[in-house]
């Protein structure tokens, strides 16, 4: 059987990486297809060139047996590819409907089926966009006329050069020349990508080039005279301009037809977006599909007032919508609880069913033994491995994930809890607002031990370790940490006490990502000796910790000045990890610390955690994975609309139970009982 | 590099050659940049030098082909670079096309197009040369006049021919100054519009003192007026930074007011209590103990606030990057949440941001009125203020940049004075080049663009180039 979608020996390039090398993959009707991979190895790069947001350096696209090019998302679209991204594309503030339609090219405008004719316009200018001509990426049916208006182009400027030096005032003309030279000789080795002049190709043979055809130049303006050429050559470089000029002219006006043609099918679509939503077929072609795969989705309710799950699948429909027979799902998972994952597979399964594939990207081993048909792992951008759930195991695609043994359970043996480190006492807190966030949680952690706070997200936790940090007003009731009271105060003096954050946004709250790597390692303690001497910043001081730093937390890095953005996530957490534990704390408060994270990184990170518990440091830990709660968590607290509900000792804890309570727990009002406002996130 | 072939490697020859051939190039650039500027100065062998300049050009290349990766320090200026020469070059076609005999000339274009481009490239040629001697100074004049100061001892003819230079960085001062003002609030997350206000305000300081008190011998007189003027700016920058610390104001809507209310009250002040003479809607003149010295005799008029301009770019460069007070400002300005998480105060930093800010500024307005004017008028402040916010972009907010940025400025201000006067060519022109200049670097995606440059990593998403660091 011709499978449905067919990619071989695709490869992608960035500046310095190679995210894709050589790939192949084939997608088969009626299939879930499951990429499992590290956090870059390429996933995402390969799922961005299926959906056209990228193009390919190398390799094809068979769509049924036929090649197809992706040059942007329309094309993907066009083909039945559709993208669930990770982030929602959605307009919080429109209906379901707008949502599903809003972009979309396939209707008919008054009737009339213009869409395929825009098209053809579009690809037809993109093919005689005269840009591509300096790129030397001669591809396509137009190559052979791309080549010759490229020879054409070359000789005219070099025809210009001499000309203006033949006739124009030859001085000024001689110290144009030679500083367009420089300026083009800056741009080559500096900018980047090499700039390509028309007469020369890729590569260092070019400015051979350029040399020959600058000294020429100033010769035959030096022997101008001695060889009686100037009016020869005036005849010919006249001939040539006019001849250029008419040709420019008629490409333009092509141009400016064309284009016009597009502005007022723009414009006629944006006409077609002011009729009411109620006077139009979409929102019953909405319901329709939504019933037609049990989605469930209420095509006339605002976005904004949809809980996430409910989003992605409005994204769902927007993509069955424009009649996608091809869906990508990339981390979808991640944003949701375990009940909405389960119900997302519940889809999944139903759109299987009626013929529709799915290529689905995680880097969680347990969702893809549920629910692929088959696994292919990724790892620094090439295919490493092929797995079919019946046989494979999480520890055995963990290994082929990170290319080693991974131990997926953290090994702990208990230490005897000490003395109580933070004391927490009725906090309540209101958001901006004026919303409750924090309804009175009391709790503390001892030396020695890790407490997890488990909970879906947005029921406090964020406000939670903020409070304790003293990056968050708190409304009433008392924290301490050894008996020093820390309520409001500020958040150098909590840390000031021995106690180290890890923050829940690493990118927001946790680094200057234009900093390099040793400027990061000193953000909290600059101010202190050694890195201080007076109010000079010791340099040596602070990149010697740097070096330090990086080696032992094995941060992955070409070198201690590279500025912190260009780190991967995993990276990035390390060097915060590295910052938080250098120097000697009571508490450590971890907020999400393996978020996004990749299976390398999540163990390295979580054998520190255990590490400094083991030292006799109390830590709390909040996370929205269940699995990293409970496997580092001596006593694991779960949090619900504000309030702590239920505690329980990590030995005596089943997921289950946890679950149940993460959800409000059996007095939820679904069961009858008490009714508890639910605030959308 | 992404979409391009992959370099062939370099020949062999040349690898074997290299360290070779790298002490030959430079002695041959050298020797001809000799000759040129011998034959500049004898006058004899002109007709060499077009043809010894592309000689150089071509080494240069070779030079520079050799030893490409040594090179790479100089990447951050290659947008603000280019950005100057794009404006350049769409300048030349303003220049071009507002030209009269271009215009017509452009009416048979069909029959003629050459005479058309020849007319067009004259005026441009002419524009921009006439820039240059504006700016720079015309090399055979200056030739002409130290062979004279040689030869004769008189100075006066080499002082004139000089006077363009000294001109561009006497105007470049206040730029520099202002520059760094703004420079300085934008490493720290500020956007100071104020720096008009604060430079008025630390010139009419400047001056107050420089008239008012007397009595003093120069060397405490002058640094007390400067110290006024810098005082004034604090404080005016101050007020703007004390608002958003205590009540979140925005600074961009206060220093804009800050600047009317400087206006307003210069202007009154210079129509009432302060007016010298009735009617001259200006203060006295300040004591010769309060004037920034001069370094030579007129027309040069480059006075000692190029020193304060210098130590003020050394200072902001110093303070930034080797004081932990600069690296609490810098992480405020970077990512005020990380700053906040570990620990600094917020409110502190946008004070003293904003105080030194303004102190800038004001030195800018003290050097130009105890250097230059000596009093204080209606239009002091020039618009030197508005053009910083320009600067600092351009320089990338690095004193550094800032001060190459501002010798940009003032050279396209002088010279744009002699391009209107030599070749016709309006005074809008420059300014429209100088707001090209920007467009240019506040869009760095056009410039890249247009020159098909790869788009920079710390400038792509952070998605997209964590990948293959390895994790």
């Amino acid at each position: 059987m011709t499978p449905i979608l067919e990619i071989r020996n695709i490869s992608k390039r960035f500046p310095g990486v190679l995210a894709n090398d050589k790939v192949s993959f084939s997608l088969q009707k009626g299939e879930v297809l499951a990429f499992l991979g590290e956090n870059g190895a390429g996933k995402t790069t390969l799922m961005n060139m299926l959906y056209g947001l990228y193009t390919p350096d190398e390799g094809d696209i068979y769509l049924n047996g036929q090649r197809i090019d992706i040059e942007s998302p329309n094309d993907a679209i066009s083909h039945g590819i559709g993208m669930v991204h990770q982030h929602f594309m959605l307009v919080p503030v429109m209906s379901v409907v707008e949502n599903v339609v809003l972009g979309d090219e396939t209707q008919q405008l008054l009737g009339v089926p213009v869409t395929p004719f825009t098209r053809r316009v579009q690809a037809f200018l993109h093919r005689v966009d005269p840009r591509p001509l300096f790129q030397h990426r001669l591809a396509g049916p137009y190559q052979l006329a791309r080549k010759a208006l490229t020879w054409a182009l070359s000789y005219l400027v070099f025809f210009a050069l001499v000309f203006l030096l033949l006739f124009l005032d030859r001085t000024f003309a001689g110290m144009t020349i030679a500083l367009f030279s420089l300026f083009y000789l800056l741009l080559s080795f500096l900018g980047g990508r090499r700039p390509s002049l028309p007469w020369s190709k890729p590569g260092r043979g070019r400015w051979l080039q350029i040399g020959i055809a600058l000294a020429a130049a100033l010769l035959l303006a030096g022997l101008e005279e001695a060889l009686g050429l100037a009016g020869v050559v005036s005849t010919v470089v006249e001939g040539i301009l006019r001849a250029g000029l008419i040709v420019a002219a008629a490409y333009i006006g092509l141009w400016l037809l064309l284009g016009a043609y597009l502005l007022l099918w723009e414009g006629l679509n944006f006409l077609n977006g002011l009729i009411p939503l109620g006077m139009r077929s979409d929102a019953k072609k909405v319901a329709a599909i939504s019933r037609q795969f049990g989605l469930d989705v209420n095509p006339y309710a605002m976005v904004s007032e949809l809980p996430v799950g409910m989003q992605q699948r409005v994204e769902i429909v927007k993509a069955l919508y424009r009649q996608a027979d091809i869906l990508i799902l990339d981390e979808p998972t991640a944003v949701l609880t375990p009940q909405e994952a389960e119900e997302l597979f519940q889809v999944m399964r139903s759109l299987i069913d009626q013929g529709k594939s799915i290529i689905f990207i995680t880097h969680k081993l347990k969702e893809v033994l549920r629910v692929a048909d088959r696994i292919l792992v990724l790892r620094g951008g090439r295919m490493v491995g092929e797995a079919l759930p019946k046989q494979a195991t999480e520890a055995s695609l963990a290994a082929m994930m990170v290319g080693r043994e991974v131990i997926l359970t953290v090994e702990k043996e208990r230490v005897a809890a000490g003395e109580a480190v933070l004391q927490v006492e009725n906090l309540a807190a209101v958001d901006e607002r004026g919303h409750p966030v924090l309804r009175g949680v009391s709790f503390e952690v001892r030396a020695g031990e890790v407490l997890g706070i488990a909970g879906v997200q947005g029921n406090g936790q964020t406000e939670l370790v903020k409070a304790l940090t003293g990056l968050y007003r708190v409304g009433s009731g008392r924290a301490r940490i050894e008996g020093v009271d820390i309520t409001d105060a500020s958040p150098r003096q909590v840390s000031e006490l021995g106690v180290a954050h890890v923050p829940e946004d690493r990118v927001k709250d946790g680094l200057v990502l234009s900093y390099p790597i040793y400027d990061n390692m000193i953000l909290g303690s600059y101010y202190r000796p050694p890195f201080a001497r007076g109010l000079l910043i010791d340099e040596d001081a602070v990149h010697r910790q740097a070096v330090d730093l990086v080696q032992t937390f094995d941060v992955r890095t070409p070198s201690i000045a590279t500025p912190v953005r260009n780190l991967s996530g995993g990276n990035m957490q390390k060097v915060i990890v590295a910052r938080e534990l250098s120097r000697p704390i009571k508490l450590l408060i971890a907020s999400q610390p393996t978020r996004g994270l990749d299976v390398g990184s999540i163990e390295f990170i979580h054998k520190r955690i255990i590490e400094k518990r083991n030292d006799g440091a109390a830590v709390l830990l909040v996370s929205a994975e269940l699995d990293e709660i409970m496997s580092l968590s001596d006593r694991i607290a779960v949090m619900y609309e504000g309030k702590i509900l239920y505690t329980v000792d990590a030995a005596q804890a089943t997921r289950e139970e946890l679950g149940l309570w993460m959800a409000g727990g059996p007095t939820h009002p679904l069961h009858g009982g008490e009714t508890l406002e639910r605030q959308p996130a | 590099m992404s979409a391009n072939q992959p370099d062939p490697p370099a020949p062999g020859f040349l690898q074997a050659q290299r360290r070779r051939l790298l002490p030959l190039f430079l002695g041959l650039i050298g020797l001809i940049f000799l000759a040129v500027v011998v034959s500049i100065l004898t006058k004899r062998g002109v007709d060499l030098i077009l043809p010894l300049f592309g000689l150089s050009v071509l080494l240069l290349i070779g030079l520079i082909t050799l030893r490409a990766g040594s090179f790479n320090w100089l990447r951050g200026a290659v947008i603000p670079l280019l950005a100057v020469t794009t404006a350049l070059i769409i300048g030349a076609f303003l220049i071009a096309f507002t030209d009269r005999a271009v215009l017509q000339a452009l009416g048979n274009f069909f029959d003629d197009p050459g005479g058309a481009l020849r007319l067009a490239w004259n005026a441009v040629a002419t524009a921009y040369s006439s820039m240059f001697e504006g700016a720079i100074g015309s090399p055979t004049r200056i030739a002409d006049g130290l062979e004279e100061w040689i030869m004769s001892g008189e100075a006066r003819a080499f002082r004139s021919a000089m006077r363009p230079i000294a001109e561009s960085l006497t105007r470049s001062i206040p730029y520099v100054l202002t520059g760094l003002a703004v420079a300085l609030g934008f490493r720290a997350g500020l956007f100071n519009i104020g720096a008009e206000g604060q430079f008025l305000i630390g010139g009419l300081c400047a001056v107050v003192v420089g008239f008012s008190v007397t009595g003093l011998p120069a060397y405490i007189h002058l640094p007390l007026a400067i110290l006024a003027g810098a005082a004034g700016g604090a404080v005016w920058g101050g007020i703007v930074g004390a608002l958003k610390a205590w009540t979140g104001a925005h600074e961009v809507i206060n220093t804009i007011m800050m600047n009317w209310i400087a206006f307003r009250l210069v202007e009154w002040l210079l129509r009432g209590p302060l007016e010298a003479t009735q009617g001259t809607r200006r203060t006295a003149e300040i004591l010769d103990t309060a004037k920034l010295p001069r370094f030579f005799e007129p027309p040069i008029r480059l006075h000692a606030g190029l020193f304060i301009a210098i130590a003020a770019a050394l200072f902001v460069w110093w303070f930034l990057w080797k004081t932990t007070w600069g690296f609490e400002m810098r992480t405020v300005g970077a990512n005020p949440n990380a700053a906040r998480y570990s620990g600094m105060n917020i409110g502190r930093n946008v004070i003293l941001a904003m105080a030194l800010s303004g102190t800038l500024a004001g030195l800018a307005g003290v050097s130009e009125a105890l250097g230059l004017t000596h009093n204080m008028t209606l239009g002091f402040q020039a618009g030197y203020g508005f053009d910083s916010i320009a600067l600092a972009l351009l320089g990338n907010s690095h004193p550094g940049g800032v001060v190459l940025a501002s010798l940009l400025f003032g050279v396209l201000r002088s010279g744009g004075t002699r391009m209107m006067s030599v070749a016709g060519v309006p005074l809008e022109i420059t300014s429209i080049i100088q707001a090209m200049v920007i467009i240019f670097i506040a869009a760095p995606a056009i410039v890249r663009s247009l020159y098909r440059l790869d788009i920079r990593r710390d400038e792509m998403e952070p998605a997209t180039i964590t990948r293959g660091w390895g994790s």
